[in-house]
């Protein structure tokens, strides 16, 4: 079940913007993607050139209404998550989080209960950082007590980085130190990013040779490996291992490939 | 990148903007009093185990560890997993032994200090 979770402390950040790139990604790659918007906002559909009144499905519609796009399909799992029975639904398998699809979930930054319901379910839970200090400040919420460069699950990405800003240069220094191998991509600030939702076309579409979807393809390919090689929640049930340290060294190889990319 | 400028830096040879002149002097980072603060933080430094997310809603909830509905074989990795948001924050000790909030900024420093040293930012 590779849920996806795409959810930071700070809001603004990227986190929709890295939940599309890396549904496009992955579906490039082959896979079969679900991009779910848990947002009140709806926002994610703009990185796919959809208008502002394109509605999208909701997670438990029938699939007649499809919006999908280059291979991605569009839900909105806002109906679903607001109803009473929804962990209890995703706690026994209701919800589709399982075979060989990728759901990816973009979950608004204040919505932390939602964000701690589906991490409990999710593979990755992907936390996208700003280089600027508000986006540091809210660091020590993102797991209380457990040093972020031990983290199993949670990874991060560095968004919109400009290296003619000199608090952005410190700053990615910074987290490369404190992150480790848990800082797995950085992506470029780059104007074609606000100009492609203008233009109501995709990243791809509009700016091929884009800097930023250039990082947020090889940050795609870094997940799409990070997923496949970390067991389900649910795969484990009822081994008695024990913290064996297995599912970090399977990450491992990747991870210090993508370091090595950040350094 | 627009497509112009991509044109451009292909013709010189260049993938991307590359930003050489942005040496930065070591003593810099020492200007930023939050980096050593959130070194420090218990919370990042893993030496707090009662801190827990502004964002619990229920703050004896995070003491829960028998949780039933989330069965898992590697306690510990739980821990890391859902102490995130302040779900379980207190239910194990940290995975690696805290270190020294004092030896954290230090070796920090001098870490970032050596690579810029060494011409590696
Ligand atoms: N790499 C980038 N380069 C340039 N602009 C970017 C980049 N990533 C995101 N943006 C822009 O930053 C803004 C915020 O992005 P986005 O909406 O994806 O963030 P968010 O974290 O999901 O925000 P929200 O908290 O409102 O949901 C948008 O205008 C987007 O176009
Ligand atoms: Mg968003």
């Amino acid at each position: 079940m590779p849920l996806i979770l795409c959810h930071s402390p700070k809001g603004g950040v990227g986190t929709s913007f890295i939940a599309a790139g890396l549904a496009q990604g992955l579906s490039q790659l082959g896979r079969e993607v679900v991009l779910l918007d848990m947002t009140a906002q709806g926002g994610v559909k703009h990185y796919f050139g959809l208008s502002p009144d394109h509605p999208l499905p909701d997670l438990e519609d029938d699939v007649i209404d499809q919006v999908a796009v280059g291979g991605v399909s569009l839900r909105s799992g806002r109906r679903a998550s607001a109803q009473e029975d929804f962990a209890e639904a995703l706690r026994s398998g209701d919800l589709p989080f399982d075979g060989e699809t990728f759901y990816i979930a973009d979950v608004a930054s204040g919505d932390f209960a939602l964000a701690r319901l589906l991490q409990r379910h999710a593979r990755l839970h992907v936390c996208a950082l700003l280089p600027a200090a508000m986006s540091l400040a809210l660091l020590p919420q993102v797991s209380p007590g457990r040093r972020l460069d031990t983290l199993d699950r949670t990874v991060f990405v560095l968004n919109q980085l400009d290296e003619t800003r000199r608090f952005a240069r410190h700053a990615a220094l910074f987290l490369r130190e404190l992150l480790g191998d848990n800082l797995i991509a950085q992506i470029h600030r780059d104007e074609a990013v606000n100009e492609a939702v203008g233009m109501q076309q995709t990243l791809a579409r509009y700016a091929p040779a884009s800097l930023a979807l250039a990082d947020v393809r090889k940050l795609a390919g870094i997940v799409d490996v990070l997923t496949r090689q970390e067991p389900a929640v649910r795969d484990e049930i009822g081994s008695d291992g024990g913290p064996t340290g297995e599912g970090d060294n399977r990450g491992s190889s990747s991870r210090s490939s993508a370091s090595s990319e950040a350094a | 990148m627009r497509s112009d400028a991509a044109n451009l830096l292909s013709r010189l040879g260049q993938g991307k903007f590359k930003y050489q002149e942005f040496r930065d002097n070591f003593a810099d980072m020492e200007l930023w009093p939050l980096f050593e603060a959130l070194i420090r933080d218990p919370r990042i430094s893993g030496t707090d185990e009662d801190s827990r997310s502004l964002f619990t809603d229920d703050p004896a909830q995070g003491r829960d560890t028998g949780t039933p509905t989330i069965p898992h074989a590697e306690p510990v990795r739980v821990a890391g997993l859902f102490g995130g948001y302040g779900a379980q924050a207190s239910a194990s000790p940290p995975a690696t032994a805290p270190r020294r909030p004092q030896d954290d900024v230090r070796s920090l420093l001098k870490r970032l200090n050596d690579q810029v040293a060494a011409g590696e930012l």
